[in-house]
């Protein structure tokens, strides 16, 4: 049979394309033509139609709310988890890297009063502040390595603990920063701080025991740390040579907390700290 | 700064994919025929979608970028989970590579006791039921193009195969439906009589001559 120019066999080996609109517009029309004429393709394609519809209808699914919810919040906790997860590897990079192209400071006070160990004080800032390594290239390292570096050396300190706010009124006054000194309860025992630095950038140096281990801590604004300041509160742990390394920016400073203990045991000292507001006041 | 920027990426993000959550949902339900799978594999979908977000053109369709990530990632774990499954069947005393064989039950094709109440509660009908019937390859195709109403090119990208494989597929997986749904379709009143046509597939597909007077009398 034949209606307005093609046959019923050309009009139904187009049919599905026809109904799934995916012939162009003169195609279309021829098959709209015969379809005009021809009432039994015409019941063919609208029989074609109703399977997409019922298709279209048996398909349709919406999530119940519990479903919804619970799929956009697990999707949303992961996220949030390697955004973090990303940032530390981002950091982790960035300690590895140096402390970049950054001055020395030259001449630091050493005022011991009080001496941690047996060797006569030599913390980096020694060979450094003694302008030996003025230049840019003589500071291009890791984060990590200074405060190993800082942690093995015996250290003179300054200001005696183990009240954490009279070291903190020390520090005030002694560091263009307002360093927080963290307090560790009865997990820790300050022992002491002094001045310090890292590359070009002056830091406060703190001194803890616990259960016999040595924790020692730098403190330094976190612009000078390569890259700028890192985007999380939470802290960052490294293990190099036998030491662990954990760094955590907090208010505009980066500490870092170095001891020979075993990693869990620092971060669970991390989280007992509290850290008490900025001294104002010069001592 | 950065930080800002960023929570804008993922506000756009949430806008431009979240829509689409009830799609890519249903079409993962049906791909695995498990709610457990189908919930993973919706979070791996948008999971990948988010960490390449940058290769995404705003504007363009979203829903067919979605399901091109959805589908890849089900026949990427797809295979894997049949590779994991080849087993070494009992020592018989052949060969070694005869005795590697794969179990009958994929992970994707889970018992019925396995089945939980959300798929009866969505797929409970007829139709939804012969749709997770068909093989996996037409199952697809006639997802993708009827229930999801994407044109052939964009399911051939969804599915990565050339225009014509789309084309045999739906042909094909259409005719199995219609097969598997004859009472259907004559109770429902989609065909009223069966044309010729119909009945002439019909009686090839299955192989037999039907009584389709009688099959419209009792679905009548």
């Amino acid at each position: 049979m034949t209606a307005h120019g093609i046959t019923c066999k050309d009009c139904l080996e187009r049919l599905d394309l026809y109904v799934d609109e995916e012939l162009d517009v003169a195609e279309t029309d021829e098959i709209d033509a015969h379809l005009r004429g021809c009432r039994s393709c015409a019941s063919l394609a609208q029989e074609r139609r109703q399977w997409k519809r019922k298709m279209r209808a048996a398909g349709e699914v919406s999530l119940s709310k519990t479903l919804r919810q619970r799929t956009c919040t697990r999707f949303k906790e992961v996220r949030q988890h390697q955004q973090r997860l990303e940032q530390r590897r981002r950091l982790g990079r960035r300690l590895r890297q140096g402390a970049g192209a950054l001055a020395l400071a030259a001449g630091v006070v050493i005022a011991g009063v009080w001496v941690l160990g047996t060797e006569a004080p030599s913390g980096p800032e020694a060979a450094r502040g003694a302008g030996m390594l003025a230049g840019a290239s003589a500071i291009s390292q890791p984060v990590v390595e200074v405060a190993v570096e800082w942690h093995r050396k015996p250290i003179t300190v300054e200001v005696t603990g183990p009240h954490a706010r009279s070291v903190q009124s020390w520090f005030s006054g002694q560091t263009p920063f307002h360093v927080h000194v963290p307090d560790f309860g009865r997990s820790a025992r300050l022992l002491g701080g002094r001045l310090g630095n890292v590359g070009a950038a002056q830091a406060a140096v703190l001194v803890y025991e616990m259960q016999g281990h040595k924790v020692s801590v730098l403190a330094f604004p976190s612009h000078a740390l390569p890259g700028g300041p890192p985007r999380s509160e939470e802290p960052f742990f490294d293990n190099t040579g036998g030491y662990v390394v954990a760094l955590q920016e907090r208010q505009g400073l980066a500490y870092t907390f170095t001891s020979e203990m075993p990693e869990p045991m620092l971060r669970q000292l991390l989280s007992h700290a509290t850290w008490g507001p900025a001294a104002v006041s010069a001592p | 700064m950065f930080g800002k920027k960023k929570k804008t990426l993922d506000e756009i993000f949430d806008a431009e994919a979240l829509p689409h959550l009830d799609a890519l949902y249903g079409a993962a339900m049906r791909y695995t025929r498990s709610q457990r799978e189908a919930e993973d594999l919706v979070q791996d979908t948008l999971l990948k979608a988010y960490q390449s977000f940058d290769k995404y053109r705003p504007g363009t369709n979203c829903k067919a970028w979605l399901f091109r990530i959805l589908t890849n990632t089900f026949i990427n774990r797809y295979r894997r989970k049949q590779r994991e499954r080849v087993v070494l069947g009992e020592d018989d005393g052949r060969p070694l590579a005869e005795r590697i064989e794969a179990p009958e039950v994929s992970e994707f094709e889970p018992r019925l006791e396995e089945q939980e109440e959300t798929m009866e509660r969505l797929f409970g009908d007829e139709v939804s039921q012969a749709l997770l019937s068909l093989p996996l390859d037409f199952r697809m195709v006639v997802m993708i193009v009827d229930v999801y109403d994407f044109s052939y090119k964009e399911c051939a990208e969804i599915i990565d195969c050339p225009i014509g494989t789309v084309m045999s597929r739906l042909y094909r997986g259409r005719r199995m439906l219609r097969s598997a749904l004859v009472g259907y379709a004559l109770g429902e009143g989609i065909v009223s009589t069966l044309s010729e046509d119909y009945r002439e597939q019909i009686q090839a597909d299955r192989g037999e001559v039907l009584d389709f007077d009688g099959l419209r009398r009792a679905r009548g």
